[in-house]
């Protein structure tokens, strides 16, 4: 395993720094802060790709303590054999199938954030998937999501363009609705290209141009013409921008034929190709794994692993991993001891992983205790939004004491 | 006739005798009262004058044996069927089609007021129950509208009645009427909230009707807005159309909607007393409204984005297309306006939102797929419809098109560059005239309406 | 020239030809097969004969007048293309003196054949061709009109005379023609053409006919049919590299459960057949390849049926019967030997199959203790059904489907697809709740001695136009070593009539069976015709334009009788046949 920072620190004897929220010493809070703007890059060069696992992932067999005795004993049937999971630690080890995730970990450039969840946690799926989109675990009836609020805070700066995207989602997921703007759901990248109709070559060259022409008017600032007029000019050269990297582009990696892969391909393309959107969502379904879980989870964790190891590689063949913060997460664990059909139930906290933008991979927090449970589920130590907080302040820029209402403490991945 | 509103008035009846009738009147008024208009359409308002052509649009016109038939047919097989694409189909059918278009047109404002989705509703029978509901008293009574709503069954799921109990009052719906449907946020409190809530307990859904739950209704004492007693539900109703708020909140959305999206607080005020006067009967509002100086001024004119629904089928009125209704649904739900299924309870915001770069990338590649695939259904073959009228020079070309699509509303260099392509393309009269309806619906310009 | 060879020729002509004439209704050819006449080592040879009664027919049919006066063909018909084709044949026919028609079945109305051989270095095969002609008058006369087009062309012909009343023509050094007054004979290839007209001629040399492979095929298909198609699969094989490209495991499994069997039994089978036949009001096509299993191993045991099973069991004849398909499969072994058949990448999808039924079979394993119990048939019902379980009728009037399973071990079996049944009817109610419909209620009769189950609503529905949902009504019942399910009891109850019978429960020799009739087709078609009609209007169509459609729909669907999709397996051939009857 690299030696990353933090390890090298807490060999040091520089506790403290590690995870959530406690401040550390000044002089290396400084020098790290240095380092760290030097190599972030500018703020609308920075990329949020969130993707969601739909359904409850069973996170205790995706992070696996395989040394503690009570995880075999919980999951005779299901539990994964310490000689089995890839080891990430002295007592954690990943799913087998997991070998893509196992590789940028041990590049230091992924962090697992143990123990996520929230207070009083929901185990309907719609009722926690909203809670998850919302940020808002408190309020009944919830319009807006996370995302959708922050990017209202900047309505104006993203007035006609497409700051967001879900990308292969029947409906705009609610993290992303906001009240200020419009945020589309794309099935394809190819809707994204100039069409120019039928006819000989000519007709159709001479038709680009003066769509180009005629949408290059002066007008008055500010009124409609003038924001539709805008619009197309940057319409057209996104278009022809998408144009010309989809001719060109070429995907450094091998991705999987699954859905995600497929998806996570079409987002690198948006990213190279300079597409101008900042936050992309995804989302891979059928975690809810009540019976013959076995299987069933192999082959999603293999997706899902395989899919973001391919995106993570493509990234970096066009240097692009920097700008790139990806991050996974689950609307709610799942039991720790299975059920008699093989399979778990709904369960509470589980783990978010984070593909970092700088260095900071690595375990954060300590795994939860599998005897000290609340109602058999695992206990959370750390907020999801505190997760949330983290990207806003310290990757997107933008303050989530507004998105979020409150202020939490920072988890140290970014 | 003017005459009762002072000068100044901005609702005073435009005089059209006196100051003209144009072509170009009649586009504006045909625009923003129906899904586009077909050239003869145009034509035959411009003959008829202002005064008749309100009159057709605002009174009940007969529908064709084949209008009829081909809409029982529509609607028949979305009920057997219980697909909701299939009512979409069906409601864009009418609004193609009927001989009532402001009807449909003004059926959707108030889908969009009273903004209910059948993603939760999950039911073709009492989505279009609602919409029947929105049919009849779309130019007719608010009252009895929002009446109505308070016991729609689609409602009533929607906004989760059935979980307003005396001992633990839902206010989601008593919310949103204030909010959303009457008044308008900042126009009462929380604790009229409350209240209004408690008034709507018992107003539930059983075996798929409206049911009065006796059971569950609160009778005690209520204040609400400043009147106290036993309130119910309708008394809501009634105390919040009495608000001075409520026309004013409804005012501003059909200025948004039909006028312009910036309305002075002079036309909000007066079109707001005029609703009051009128006690809510939307017709004689209507026959106000789209009669009068406010209505014809230039500035309101060539001033509203268009929303999907204008854009692709006041594309195909103009250009008389047989449309495949089924790709058109697809198309508008990527556009962002799926009838039937509203983002949420806000319904679509409109204007400059349903703008940005993937949508706009989209109404421009609808230009083509239009003029030269079938993938949206095949418009009327341009060669033929310049021929019979009479059409001939590239000039007389470009200013058919502007004036139908643009209402002549583009600049000297912008028309020079049409004309320009009619030169150079290459091509049968017929292709050129398709490139060039293409490249007016790729304008900006092409965007308001 | 009026030798006693001639002369026994001709009588022998004669005799067949009246022969032919009296039996009314087969397709005949009065000489024998070109095949004879084909230079040996062909790839692939076909071969029509007698299309002169067929192209009559097609000419006077009535389904080709409707054909041409539908207004679909008149779209066609006002099209640039067809106008210029039409142009074309006016030309065209000017020039020989004789309608379109008339030439075809003056000049095809005989024998025709081509085939194609393997050109060393070269993917471009070689080809021969030769029409044998009835009228020996035709010929001379074509010539001669021909003749002048040619030279119009600017080919660079070369004539010659072979001495025994053949003309040999070469155009472009690339065409080469023999004619005389029986047989125009081409080809690409010199020698090749040299050879056919050896044949011709008389001469007694190596021909097609004596091919190994070639005698194979025609003991096992026959030679007597109006077309026929030849295909040397084992040469193709090894011009393809072994397998016509195709791989030894596949990537889906339904393809694999469907033809896998078949394609393997291909790659090994030294030829491939093809018959044609129509008749007065039926055709049928057959292709065939060699069936010796032996060769494939026992990795493709599942696909075929061991003696003394011969098959699959029939298509059961119920009343209003639609269509049906029966198949034989071992699905116990094929499941066991996944891995051997199938790709690795699509096994974990068999995993989370696994992982799904175990929500709807709690606590078995679906390999081990779910397969064995069901047999090796299955098969798919659709008809008309009644709506006896409703006061009225549902909008949307779908027909009545079922499955009928046979059980390898019955008991076992029937409780395992009970529990199946029961649970499925479960889950299916909890989420009728959750999304508003109605639930059912689990039900018995007895009928005829047979125990039903089935789910009921709890009210019976009354309407003329119910939802869709109403269409369905799950019923399940054990018959004797079968299985059925059905999602309407009245269908369920037919299905028992009809299994009681013996006929519908002797094995035939059939190794899979489609059937569709298109009567009842057409009635329900009919039945939901506004449904259609409305689908055409939401494409743009005008209400007239609409029913005018379905109208045509109907007409042409009521034309046609029955369409039967048939494979059998024996142990030294198989064969695909597709059948057809029209009205």
């Amino acid at each position: 395993m690299a030696t990353t920072r933090r390890t090298f620190l807490t060999n040091v004897g520089a506790a403290g720094i590690v995870s959530l929220g406690a401040t550390p010493p000044w002089f290396l809070t400084r020098a790290a802060l240095a380092t760290e703007k030097a190599e972030k890059p500018p703020t609308e060069k920075r990329i949020l790709v969130l993707v969601q696992l739909a359904g409850g992932n069973d996170g205790l067999n995706t992070v696996i303590p395989y040394t503690d005795p009570e995880y075999q004993k919980a999951r005779p049937g299901i539990g994964i054999g310490k000689d089995a999971v890839l080891k990430i630690g002295d007592d954690l080890g990943l799913h087998p199938q997991m070998t893509g995730f196992r590789e940028i970990f041990d590049e230091g450039r992924l962090a697992v954030i143990q123990g996520v969840g929230y207070p009083n946690p929901n185990r309907s799926h719609f009722r926690s998937t909203d809670i998850w989109h919302s940020a808002r675990p408190d309020v009944e009836y919830t319009e807006d999501g996370w995302l959708g609020r922050s990017l209202d805070l900047h309505a104006k700066r993203h007035a006609g363009k497409t700051p967001a995207l879900a990308l292969g989602t029947d409906r705009l997921p609610l993290a992303l609705v906001c009240s200020k703007l419009s945020v589309p759901t794309v099935q394809n990248v190819r809707e994204f290209q100039l069409q120019l109709g039928a006819g000989s070559v000519a007709n159709r060259k001479l038709r680009r141009r003066l769509i180009g022409d005629l949408a290059n008017r002066p007008s008055a600032t500010g009124s409609d013409l003038d924001f539709l007029r805008k619009t197309t000019q940057t319409a057209l050269t996104t278009a022809r921008k998408l144009e010309k990297v989809t001719a060109t582009y070429k995907p450094a990696a091998e991705y999987p034929g699954n859905g995600l892969g497929q998806k996570l391909k079409t987002v690198a393309q948006l990213i190279a190709g300079d597409f101008g959107t900042n936050i992309f969502f995804v989302s891979l379904g059928g975690f809810d794994t009540h019976s013959q879980q076995a299987g069933a989870h192999q082959g999603l964790l293999t997706e899902l692993s395989s899919a973001i190891r391919a995106f993570y590689l493509d990234l970096k063949e066009h240097k692009l991993q920097d700008r790139v913060l990806l991050a996974t997460y689950s609307e709610f664990g799942r039991r720790v001891k299975e059920n008699g059909s093989l399979g778990t139930d709904h369960g509470a906290a589980s783990q978010m992983f984070v593909v970092t933008p700088g260095d900071k991979g690595g375990l954060i927090g300590k795994h939860p205790s599998l005897t000290d449970l609340s109602q058999g589920d695992l206990k959370h130590h750390t907020d999801f939004r505190s997760v949330y907080a983290t990207i806003l302040d310290n990757w997107l820029d933008i303050s989530s004491q507004s998105v979020l209402g409150h202020k939490f403490p920072a988890v140290d991945f970014v | 006739m003017s005459g009762s509103q002072p000068a100044g008035d901005p609702l005073r009846q435009y005089d059209s005798k006196k100051l003209g009738w144009t072509h170009r009147d009649a586009t504006h008024l045909l625009w923003r009262t129906q899904f586009g208009a077909s050239d003869a359409e145009i034509e035959q308002a411009t003959e008829a004058g202002l005064e008749k052509t309100l009159d057709r649009l605002l009174t009940p016109q007969e529908e064709s044996p084949d209008f009829e038939s081909s809409d029982r047919l529509l609607r028949q097989v979305a009920v057997d069927t219980g697909n909701i694409s299939h009512l979409k189909a069906w409601w864009l059918y009418r609004m193609l089609n009927s001989a009532n278009p402001l009807v449909e047109k003004v059926s959707l404002f108030w889908h969009n007021h009273f903004a209910t989705s059948n993603a939760k509703v999950d039911s073709v029978d009492h989505m279009v129950a609602q919409n029947d509901l929105i049919r009849k008293e779309a130019v007719g009574s608010f009252r009895k509208l929002l009446s109505g709503m308070a016991r729609d069954v689609a409602m009533l799921i929607w906004l989760d009645s059935n979980a307003n109990r005396k001992r633990q009052p839902n206010e989601n719906f008593a919310r949103e009427v204030m909010e959303l449907f009457s008044l308008g946020v900042g126009n009462y409190t929380e604790q009229d909230i409350a209240e209004a809530a408690r008034a709507f307990t018992g107003w539930h859904l059983r075996d798929d009707k409206y049911w009065f739950n006796r059971r569950q209704h609160d009778f005690t004492q209520k204040t609400l807005l400043g009147t106290t007693g036993t309130l119910d539900g309708e008394d809501v109703i009634e105390i919040c159309l009495g608000q001075a708020a409520c026309p004013h909140f409804l005012a501003e959305k059909l200025l948004a909607t039909f006028v312009t999206p910036r309305p002075d607080k002079q036309d909000v005020a007066q079109l707001a007393s005029r609703i009051r006067a009128h006690d809510f009967q939307m017709t004689s509002v209507f026959r106000e409204l789209f009669g009068s100086d406010l209505f014809f001024s230039s500035s309101v004119r060539r001033s509203i984005i268009k929303s999907p629904l204008e854009l692709v089928l006041g594309a195909y009125r103009a250009l008389g297309n047989r449309p495949n209704l089924q790709t058109t649904i697809g198309l508008l739900a990527s556009l962002g306006q799926d009838v039937f299924e509203p983002p949420t309870v806000k319904g679509w915001e409109g204007g400059r939102l349903w703008i940005h770069s993937a949508s706009m990338l989209l109404r421009t590649n609808f230009a083509p797929a239009l003029t030269s695939s079938s993938r949206f259904g095949t418009i009327d073959d341009p060669q033929s419809v310049l021929k019979s009228d009479g059409r001939k020079t590239q000039d007389d070309v470009v200013r058919y098109y502007t004036e139908l699509l643009l209402a002549g509303d583009v600049e000297p260099a912008s028309k020079q560059q049409l004309t320009e392509y009619l030169k150079k393309a290459e091509g049968d009269r017929g292709e050129r005239s398709r490139g060039l309806i293409q490249l007016i619906m790729s304008m900006p310009e092409y965007q308001i309406v | 020239m009026f030798n006693r060879t001639w002369v026994f020729r001709l009588f022998v002509v004669a005799l067949v030809t009246s022969a032919g004439a009296l039996l009314a209704g087969r397709a005949v050819a009065e000489s024998p097969s070109l095949a004879n006449s084909i230079p040996p080592g062909a790839l692939a040879f076909g071969e029509v004969a007698d299309l002169e009664s067929v192209i009559d027919r097609v000419q006077d049919s009535d389904y080709l007048k409707q054909v041409v006066e539908s207004p679909q063909f008149q779209d066609v018909a006002n099209s640039q293309q067809y106008k210029q084709a039409q142009a074309g044949r006016a030309v065209l026919e000017k020039q020989l003196g004789m309608d379109l028609w008339t030439v075809g079945k003056k000049l095809l109305g005989n024998r025709i054949a081509v085939a194609v051989y393997p050109k060393p270095n070269s993917k471009q095969p070689d080809a021969v061709a030769i029409i044998q002609v009835k009228d020996a008058k035709t010929l001379v006369d074509l010539r001669k009109q021909v003749e002048p087009l040619l030279v119009l062309t600017g080919a660079k012909i070369k004539q010659s005379e072979n001495g025994d009343g053949v003309e040999l023509v070469a155009i472009n050094d690339n065409a080469f023609f023999a004619i005389n007054d029986k047989w125009i004979a081409a080809s690409s290839n010199r020698d090749l053409l040299t050879k056919t007209v050896e044949l011709l001629s008389g001469e007694k040399a190596a021909s097609l006919a004596q091919d190994e492979a070639y005698q194979l095929m025609s003991k096992k298909m026959g030679s007597e049919h109006l077309g026929r198609v030849f295909v040397n699969t084992g040469t193709l094989a090894e011009a393809t590299g072994g397998r016509f490209g195709l791989p030894e495991k596949m990537d889906n499994p339904l393809f694999s459960l469907l033809v896998g069997g078949i394609l393997e039994l291909a790659v090994h089978s030294p030829y491939a057949g093809l018959t044609l036949d129509v008749e007065e009001n039926q055709f049928a096509i057959s292709v065939g390849i060699s069936g010796e299993r032996k060769k494939l191993g026992e990795t493709f045991s599942p696909f075929f049926a061991t003696p003394p099973e011969t098959g699959t069991r029939p298509i059961p004849a119920v009343p209003q019967l639609i269509g049906g398909v029966t198949i034989y499969r071992d699905f116990a072994d094929w499941y066991g030997r996944r891995e051997e058949l199938l790709q690795p990448q699509i096994l974990p999808a068999f995993d989370k199959f696994e992982a799904g039924l175990g929500n709807l079979l709690p606590g078995r394993d679906f390999g081990e203790d779910v397969l064995p119990q069901l047999g090796k048939n299955i098969t798919l019902v659709a008809a008309r059904q009644d709506y006896s379980h409703l006061e009225g009728k549902p909008g949307v009037k779908l027909p009545g489907f079922a499955a009928i399973f046979e059980l390898g071990k019955p008991d076992e079996g029937a409780q395992t697809f009970q529990l199946f049944f029961q649970t499925l009817s479960a889950i299916l109610n909890i989420q009728a709740g959750q999304q508003g419909r109605k639930p059912w209620l689990l039900d018995t009769e007895l009928y005829k001695d047979v125990k039903v189950s089935y789910g009921r609503y709890l009210k019976k529905p009354e309407g003329d136009r119910l939802p869709l949902v109403f269409n369905f009504m799950p019923a399940s019942a054990r018959v004797g070593d079968k299985f059925i399910i059905s999602s309407s009891v009245d269908l369920c109850r037919n299905l028992i009539d009809a299994l009681k019978k013996p006929e519908n429960n002797k094995r035939v020799e059939k190794n899979f069976n489609l059937e569709l009739q298109f009567d009842p087709f057409a009635d329900i078609i009919e039945a939901n015709q506004d449904f259609f009609q409305a689908q055409r209007i939401q494409q743009g169509r005008t209400i007239d334009e609409a029913k005018q459609d379905m109208a045509a729909i109907l007409d042409v669907l009521r034309q046609i009788k029955s369409l039967d999709f048939n494979t059998t397996a024996t142990n030294d051939a198989f064969t695909v046949q597709l059948k057809g009857a029209w009205k």
